[in-house]
């Protein structure tokens, strides 16, 4: 049996549907109302529990693996790191209830496009607030040597996420192949089942092929997998390197006291120029926008192609992939 | 002295940061759990004998008339959130006990830069070339955790059809419409065909997957419009094989500061004259989602 801390993410409903479908039990815990969640999702088993409560959580089975998927998000950096902290303290207090904790991070916790650490980090990245709150945890992991192994996932390839509707987004246009010819680093829901179900004891993996394709050789086989691609040609060059102000109150919070963080967001609202600060352009080119800021310096090995793995994966996203079409 | 009625998230999120508290009263039934920061009137007797210029109401859409009923003595208007009634029924009988007041539907993206964008642009091609086919899409996983959670066709269905209908200009209209076919348990998906003024019109709208958020809008002459349907987002025009920016989508908005400019709006009196967000003008919305409900529950 299998629990799934946080799993009501993109990550945590795809691994589920894909664990199930391995006629392997799975439960999602979560603070989404329960009624919520059975009219949503109604195939999910689901336990309502907050993980930043202290104390012992209301789990009754005992579970052969427990993947934490979780993270506490927030409108404050200082919040953020706490809520983190005492995220990863209860789970590490929880630990009976399960054989194994697997815990989820990211190959982005040094960073957008840095290359993956080979140990656990022990210091905060600031780029967004998800990188964020995964540094704080891989910190705590590291700092009190909480006994989880922890697997990092690179760009995550499946239903509904964020590069699959880039590259919904992308197969509908005329690429030039260069301006996207670097590593895709892609880790798909095969992967962390792969290592979840494996017998694997490393503390620490970044689960990705260091060697990998590029993205132009991804959309090139989503265009040939895809009914969404047609012709539709269409500049996206001045989408390619964006500059994103929006977060730029979680780098101010970070050195701002706490009890200040309330009063502080009410003046910005109040002010236009902040608030023109913290807004950025939504535009459909946006989807494409996560494909940039994860981009590596490394150049890419031209005769690495794409596994048949990953090609079924692209062609049984055909029809999640409709759900972007532009025209 | 304004009044606000229903100090939930939605007050706390949107309103707060753009009033004066010392020109508001504040009333909930509950006050309890309410932060310390404003001084609140949890006694209805207590507001009964007041005088308000506008009552902003933002509690769950089964209260409204009521409060509006036992209110309309003592305010010239009512702000009332989306999705304003529950039927047009139930708005026409709560018009014809409050004759002489405002009731000023909630609809906020009537404000918003894109939607206006679009409208003007609609607006000023006069009917040169027929709109044929509209089709909405929108959705993404469910996030919030309310008390209680409401259908679809009470809750995100009013905004869809309210902006189309102040997209196309049709808000205050009297119209043609036929509701073809209706697909989805209206907690989880919602998909709608029907037929406004002869325009074919598709809705698919999603509360556990993602969709793109599109309005397109499609003309005889093989053109068409994407609106991006957030707020601020893009405009993009299509012919033929040829996809194009319209860099006139307005002034960046935060969903704050679009609440500033309906406060605005209110407090200047300027919906008495408006010709623009006519914000007395949601019968049509209501109408055309009273119908969706009732073949829905055929």
């Amino acid at each position: 049996m299998i629990l799934l801390l946080g799993g009501l993410g993109n990550v945590g409903l795809n691994l589920a549907s894909y664990i199930k479908s391995m006629n392997i039990d799975v439960t999602v815990l979560g603070r989404q109302d329960p009624k919520i969640v059975k009219q949503l999702f109604p195939n999910i088993t689901y336990i309502n529990e907050n993980m930043s409560n202290e104390g012992l959580w209301k789990i009754n089975d005992d579970y052969d693996v427990a993947i934490n998927l979780a993270y506490s998000n927030s409108n404050f950096g200082n919040r953020v790191i706490k809520e983190n902290k005492i995220m990863m303290n209860n789970l590490y207090k929880n630990r009976k209830s399960f054989q194994r904790v697997v815990h989820i991070s990211t190959t982005a916790v040094n960073g957008y496009g840095s290359n993956p650490n080979k140990d656990l980090v022990n210091n905060y990245c600031w780029d967004d607030f998800y990188t964020l709150a995964k540094s704080v945890q891989e910190s705590e992991i590291y700092k009190y040597d909480y006994p989880f192994q922890v697997i990092r996932i690179a760009n995550y390839l499946d239903k509904d996420s964020i590069f699959l509707k880039s590259l919904a987004i992308l197969s509908q246009f005329e690429i030039d192949e260069e301006d996207f010819n670097f590593y895709s680093d892609i880790t798909t829901t095969e992967d962390i089942y792969n290592f979840i179900t494996s017998s694997s004891i490393e503390p620490l993996v970044n689960l990705y092929h260091p060697l990998n394709h590029s993205w132009s050789d991804l959309i090139n086989t989503c265009k040939l997998k895809w009914d969404i691609s047609n012709n539709i040609n269409y500049d996206y060059s001045k989408f390619v390197y964006t500059n994103n102000n929006k977060y730029l109150i979680r780098y101010l919070t970070k050195f701002i006291p706490m009890s200040l963080h309330s009063r502080l967001e009410q003046k910005i609202k109040k002010n236009k120029y902040l608030l023109s600060l913290l807004q950025e352009q939504v535009s459909h080119m946006d989807y494409i926008s996560p494909i940039y800021r994860v981009k590596r310096k490394d150049s890419v090995h031209k005769e690495i192609k794409i596994s048949k793995t990953v090609e079924q994966l692209i062609s049984s996203l055909n029809n999640n992939a409709e759900n972007f079409r532009l025209k | 002295m304004n009044l606000v009625i229903g100090l939930g998230k939605v007050f706390w999120e949107y309103y707060y940061p753009n009033i004066n508290p010392n020109n508001y009263h504040f009333y909930d039934k509950n006050i309890s759990e309410l932060p310390d920061s404003l001084t609140y009137i949890s006694n209805f007797n207590k507001i009964l004998d007041r005088e308000y210029k506008c009552i902003f109401v933002l509690t769950p859409p089964s209260t409204r008339d009521k409060i509006i009923s036992a209110l309309h003595p003592n305010t010239s208007s009512f702000y009332i959130e989306k999705p304003v009634f529950t039927s047009l029924e139930e708005f026409k009988r709560t018009k014809s006990i409050v004759k002489e007041v405002y009731l000023l539907g909630g609809h906020s993206r009537r404000f918003f830069n894109n939607y206006i964008n679009i409208k003007n642009r609609i607006l000023a091609d006069n009917g040169n070339n027929r709109i044929t086919n509209i089709s909405i899409t929108e959705g993404s996983i469910y996030k919030w955790n309310p008390k209680i959670m409401e259908l679809i066709s009470n809750d995100e269905l009013s905004h869809m059809i309210d902006s189309l209908l102040y997209i196309l200009n049709f808000t205050d209209k009297q119209i043609d419409y036929e509701i073809k076919e209706i697909i989805g348990d209206n907690i989880s998906n919602l998909y709608i065909e029907c037929v406004v003024d002869n325009i074919n019109i598709d809705i698919n709208f999603s509360r556990n997957s993602d969709l793109i958020n599109q309005i397109r809008i499609d003309f005889d002459n093989d053109t068409s419009y994407l609106l991006n349907s957030k707020l601020n987002g893009s405009l993009q025009f299509l012919n033929k094989n040829n996809l194009s920016d319209l860099h006139t989508a307005g002034k960046k908005q935060s969903s704050v500061s679009v609440f500033k400019q309906i406060i605005t709006h209110i407090d200047s009196d300027s919906y008495i004259k408006d010709n623009n967000y006519k914000l007395t003008k949601f019968s049509n919305t209501l109408m055309i989602v009273d119908n969706i409900k009732k073949d829905i529950n055929r």
